[in-house]
């Protein structure tokens, strides 16, 4: 038992690493720049404002490891910048990236970019601003000769009408030639090849899980909060609302499942098995919104239950009173949130019944005189609840989800309204990291299930399942 | 079957939606001459309607409206604000009642409706038809080929994943600059031929090396481990929360996207259980004969096994087409990645919460999401027994 069951948890690790991979690249896709939104939550949205606006934006980069490479290699070809490179400006660097994977000249890139960065210099260091700016920035941003040509004569005529900057006639100068030389050099004849360099450790996709492993889990751009705090904080709702939902399931289902199997294509299953499938059909979302329109507006005359959230808490009020607040605000969650899998597991405990009823010992039992109570109840449950117990793990992905609809609609703060909110506020980290939890929840979920099922049944070979 | 009358009715509103409920007309005649303004998107009318005029206002003398006189996009501003389909609303005549209400901007929720079948639709078959591309090749070659079943040498396995590796690095990722700024289908070509010529000369040079000593060993590819393993992880991503973070990523939401990435994630089951049909018919005697005859093994898969493996495929397809639809609703209910000119059943339904009196707005749309589910729950339920 305990080696099949740790060999079952490393099967499970590379499903655990491709899903981190994910959630990663999925993090690095995302829009909007991590050090921007950073900075613009901590200076609410003016940051560039600031004076060393560009000092300070490449400190938190580094700060948040986000100047550091992807991953613990890089492979590129011969004809692309080096991996190792970097300007710190975003725009020129955007524009080396692109200039070279055009030409694939990565020295006279290079040279190109370094004289912009120059140019950037002496602007900033004779503190020009207004038109000159303007036209240097929109010069970083260009990849294509006619614009960058254009931009060029835009800047000498800037020179023409205002007084002499010294040394800036020279760096523009400077760019022309070195634009230029990008198309005269010839292409380097191995440009093509592929090639790899070893990044070591200190790399984002490291970093970020080990900050995973140590529990904080990156940054949340909402509040700047630790995501891992975050989602505690939120998971204890939906475990709370999952557990109970499950705990219902089961304690209505069973019964439901072995009077249907019992009284089998009798009038009472027929209409036990329309029910059920057109329970299992409503989708959890149009349910939840019908009751919150019907339920909880005085509209209709049927004000029974209060609007939205978990409802508010003091800290004087005794056990009692809260849970009665509890209860008054989270039943038609619960209800909302139970029904689909209520109906899920019900049919399946009448088709799992009605697999043992069929049986030769329950005939056996019938003719040693056993009541049909004592025959259903001791004999044909025991076996028939099994495997009903061990789809637990496979229903916890559909409960996960249900709980995204259910949270969102009734305003319960726990990981699918915060993870609908953080898609709202744009807040990556967050985002791909309940995806994880999400992920590795579910793989638990089906670990367990796995277990039971062995457990319950030590014939069925791992392997062959 | 009466079941597929109702499938059939779906596909019906789907297809002729535009015919069904259009602010158009069908046919009007003006002046003695005839007018089809239905066709307009397609074809000029030499009809023009002035500035603020409808098409009542012109001097008709035959008009021909469809069932439903609005489009899902025609706001009629003499009922905006909710109204009830039992309340007072300030129509004309009888035909141009709000059969099913209208919603804040006055948009009717009939019409509404049945432009959101086809979108669901859409969703449901395309996503499902991806899916089941995926998950029928898979699961056929977990079945068929097993653990052992699938070998191949040493030397052309390995140029084999080298060449694809190396001719996907130099035919796509090198030349990224031409197929992401200067996108063109020529790029596009090149870079295919490029990938297939580099993996040709790779597969080429295999051939040669799999007659040297080392190379020439068989290892045999354990396809069904491979495949179980793949089904495993995929199954524990969480498909509504990896749409969500996928649909907020992507710039300019599209249903293609959705489609895409239900079709990508959902194809598990319809894996499973095409393999495990392979598995129970692989050993028929008439798979033997077949085998004798000398056929290729893509034959005997594709020909010989798969018809009759086709209803647990049907079954799994049925149910999925229900879910995929759920989620595409629950998407649009949220208001993430579909393009938010369009009215679905979700963002229908998502517009009741903003105004808790207009009970249509959260029954029609509802209901019609339940009863397509529940249709495609109890096609499948019938076609499993």
């Amino acid at each position: 038992m305990f080696r099949l069951t740790l060999k079952r948890f490393l099967q499970f690790l590379p499903g655990l690493f491709i899903i981190s991979i994910l959630a990663f690249v999925l993090n690095s896709w995302a829009p909007g720049d991590g050090a921007e939104i950073y900075l613009n939550t901590i200076y609410k949205g003016n940051f560039r404002a600031e004076t060393d606006s560009e000092e300070v934006y490449y400190e938190t980069r580094s700060f948040l490891g986000l100047d550091r490479p992807l991953f613990y290699f890089s492979v590129y070809t011969l004809g692309d910048l080096h991996p190792d490179i970097s300007f710190k400006d975003r725009d020129i660097q955007e524009t080396a990236e692109i200039l070279s994977s055009k030409h694939r000249k990565p020295k006279a890139v290079t040279q190109y970019a370094m004289s912009l960065i120059e140019l950037k210099k002496i602007i900033r260091d004779n503190k020009l601003s207004g038109e000159i700016y303007r036209i240097s920035r929109t010069l970083f941003q260009q990849y294509r000769e006619k614009p960058i040509s254009a931009n060029l004569e835009l800047l000498n005529q800037w020179m023409n009408k205002n007084p002499e900057v010294p040394g800036l006639r020279q760096k523009v100068e400077n760019v022309r030639n070195s634009f230029q030389r990008i198309n005269t050099t010839p292409v380097s004849k191995l440009h093509f090849l592929p090639s790899i360099t070893w990044n070591g450790w200190k790399n984002q996709y490291h970093l970020w899980i080990s900050s995973w492993i140590k529990g904080s889990g990156g940054t949340s751009f909402a509040d700047l909060q630790p995501v891992g705090k975050k989602i505690l904080k939120a998971l204890k709702w939906t475990l709370v609302l999952n557990l109970i939902s499950i705990l219902l399931t089961y304690l209505l289902a069973l019964p439901l499942g072995v009077l249907g199997a019992y009284y089998r294509d009798s009038n009472l299953d027929k209409i036990l098995t329309i029910t059920l499938l057109s329970w299992f059909s409503i989708p959890g979302f149009w349910m939840a919104t019908m009751a919150i329109v019907f339920f909880t507006t005085p509209e209709y005359g049927l004000d029974l239950f209060p609007t939205m959230g978990p409802g508010y808490i003091d800290s004087d009020m005794n056990w009692w009173t809260i849970f009665q607040i509890r209860i008054h605000h989270l039943t038609l969650p619960i209800i909302c949130l139970t029904y689909g899998s209520l109906a899920f597991t019900a049919r399946q405990m009448r088709q799992s019944m009605i697999h043992e009823l069929d049986k030769t010992y329950i005939k056996l039992a019938k003719t040693k005189g056993l009541t049909e109570w004592q025959i259903v109840i001791r004999h044909a449950l025991p076996n028939a609840i099994f495997p009903i117990l061990t789809m637990f793990g496979g229903i916890l992905p559909s409960l996960l989800a249900g709980s995204v609809v259910i949270e969102y609609i009734f305003n319960i703060p726990g990981m699918g309204k915060l993870m609908v909110d953080a898609i709202f506020g744009r807040d990556w980290p967050v985002v791909n990291s309940v995806l994880m939890i999400a992920a590795f929840l579910t793989m638990l979920g089906i670990l367990i299930s796995d277990l039971l099922y062995y457990w319950v049944d030590p014939r069925v070979k791992m392997d062959e399942k | 079957m009466k079941l597929v009358y109702g499938l059939y009715f779906l596909v019906f509103i789907a297809l002729a939606g535009d015919f069904i409920a259009n602010e158009k007309p069908i046919y009007i005649k003006v002046e003695g001459q005839s007018y089809f303004p239905i066709w307009s998107d397609h074809k000029p009318l030499k009809l023009k309607l002035q500035r603020g005029q409808t098409w009542e206002d012109l001097p008709y003398t035959l008009i021909i409206r469809p069932l439903i006189p609005y489009s899902y996009h025609t706001i009629d501003r003499n009922n905006m604000g909710y109204k009830s389909p039992f309340g007072p609303q300030k129509v004309t005549s009888l035909r141009f009642w709000h059969w099913m209400g209208t919603d804040g901007l006055g948009r009717d929720i009939a019409a509404g409706i049945i432009s959101g079948t086809r979108t669901a639709l859409l969703v449901g078959l395309i996503a499902m038809g991806i899916a089941a591309l995926i998950g029928i090749i898979l699961g056929a070659l977990a079945g068929y080929y097993g653990n052992d079943g699938w070998s191949a040498k040493r030397g052309i396995t390995l140029m084999a994943i080298i060449g694809v590796v190396l001719a996907f690095f130099m035919g796509f990722y090198s030349r990224r600059y031409w197929l992401l700024y200067d996108n063109g289908a020529t790029n596009w070509l090149i870079s295919w031929s490029i990938f297939l010529g580099i993996s040709l000369v790779f597969v080429g040079f295999g051939i040669f090396l799999n007659r040297l000593f080392f190379f020439s060993k068989k290892i045999t590819i354990p396809l069904d481990t491979l495949i179980l393993r793949l089904i495993e992880i995929v199954n524990s991503i969480p498909t509504l929360l990896l749409l969500l973070a996928l649909l907020a990523i992507i710039q300019q939401p599209s249903l293609l996207w959705i489609m895409g990435i239900i079709g990508c994630l959902a194809w598990t089951g319809i894996a499973r259980f095409t393999r495990a049909e392979f598995l129970r018919i692989k050993n028929l005697p008439y798979i033997d004969a077949a085998r004798n005859l000398g056929f290729s093994d893509f034959r005997i898969m594709f020909k010989h096994i798969l018809p009759n493996a086709s209803t647990p495929i049907l079954v799994s397809l049925s149910f999925g087409i229900a879910g995929a639809i759920l989620l595409e609703a629950f998407l649009s209910f949220l208001g993430v990645g579909i393009p938010p000119e369009k009215v679905t059943w979700g963002s229908m339904l998502n517009s009741a919460r903003n105004y808790f009196p207009a009970w249509w707005l959260a029954v029609f749309p509802g209901g019609m999401i339940f009863c397509t589910v529940l249709l495609f729950n109890l096609l499948g339920e019938r076609i499993k027994s």
